[in-house]
């Protein structure tokens, strides 16, 4: 079974997180991301995904870190959001419904702690 | 201390929606001041429910629109309220002013139904602060009911009316997530103790099994 591309180890991925962790503590550390989330925007045929960070803002006035994805299309030197128009609809959507960690966490992921 | 305060947050749906349930005990036998209060409290509980559920409970939707129901709706059955308790009835006009005000807003600029509108909530919670007020000073002279409600009602959201509008101040001051966040947290508390007061009002004033019990005390 051939690696798909684009991959580190385990070790590396723990060795990066552990590294965010001690110079973010008390920060988000991971996004939990709906699969609909990814297929949408990948159904678009992007050339490649930018994920945005932003802070949503809930009813009771607590306030959460959200990934906000949108396609990106190479054109020139630059890759170019793929954005929605403000009225309308020119196929392009931007996708979010993401969910940090803490609070949405894997307490047993050597990624985690 | 964060996964206690989404606890107490979670905990504070369930004794929302609890004590909207209880007011409905003797719905029909008390006053219309009452019937209208528990009105109020099935509201809020639905909101609560509903914004939990929209956003971090099920479906991670942006859920600030909820805002906007929970204040109008708020302002509206508190005004009936106050217009009942203390016999006012243009007290109505208000209502039909808010409503007006709230409805222009979103016309002019529909997308500002997914932002807070602190103006429209500042306003509102002001005037049912005063409507508290002169609630509880009539309440000196005229023993009347729902003193122990409208002490809450004053001091809940008189605190949560600063700790938004602070909220929204703090905005422009580039404070972290955290310290926003400890003001949410501190606005549940108070959220807290508002609905303790009004389940002391019921088991005070209302609770109708206490008269059963004594009945059934003095048979025996």
């Amino acid at each position: 079974m051939s690696t798909p591309q684009n991959t580190i180890s385990l070790l590396d991925a723990e060795t990066r997180t552990a590294e965010w962790r001690i110079q973010n503590p008390g920060k988000v550390k991971a996004f939990l991301i709906p699969i609909e989330s990814l297929t949408g925007v990948l159904a678009q045929k992007p050339d490649k995904v930018r994920a945005y960070l932003g802070i949503k803002t809930n009813f009771d006035g607590s306030q959460e870190e959200q990934l906000i994805f949108v396609g990106a299309d190479k054109k020139g030197s630059i890759y170019v959001d793929q954005l929605p128009p403000v009225q309308g609809d020119n196929g392009n959507h931007i996708f979010d419904l993401t969910t940090p960690c803490p609070s949405d966490c894997d307490p047993n992921s050597s990624l985690n702690s | 201390m964060d996964e206690f305060l989404n606890s107490l947050g979670d905990f504070s749906i369930y004794l929302s929606v609890f004590t909207g349930l209880l007011y409905l005990i003797g719905f029909r036998k008390n006053s219309k001041s009452y019937r209208i209060f528990a009105l109020y409290l099935i509201l809020i509980a639905l909101i609560q429910v509903g914004a939990y559920y929209v956003g971090r409970g099920h479906l991670h939707k942006s859920n600030l629109y909820y805002s906007h129901f929970y204040y109008l709706g708020q302002f509206v059955l508190l005004t009936i309220f106050y217009a009942s308790l203390l016999k006012r009835k243009w007290l109505y006009s208000l209502v039909v002013l808010m409503l007006f005000y709230a409805a222009y807003g979103l016309i002019k600029d529909p997308e500002s139904f997914y932002r807070y509108n602190t103006l429209g909530m500042t306003i509102a919670h002001a005037i049912l602060v005063l409507y508290s007020v002169l609630y509880l000073y009539k309440s000196i002279t005229d023993k009347g009911e729902f003193v122990i409600v409208s002490s809450g009602i004053f001091f809940y959201l008189l605190s949560s009316t600063l700790i938004f509008a602070t909220h929204n101040a703090v905005s422009n001051l580039d404070l972290t997530k955290e310290t926003k966040n400890i003001l949410a947290d501190l606005n549940v508390i108070l959220y807290m103790l508002f609905l303790i007061l009004i389940l002391i009002e019921w088991f005070r004033n209302y609770n109708s099994f206490k008269g059963v019990y004594k009945n059934g005390s003095n048979e025996g």
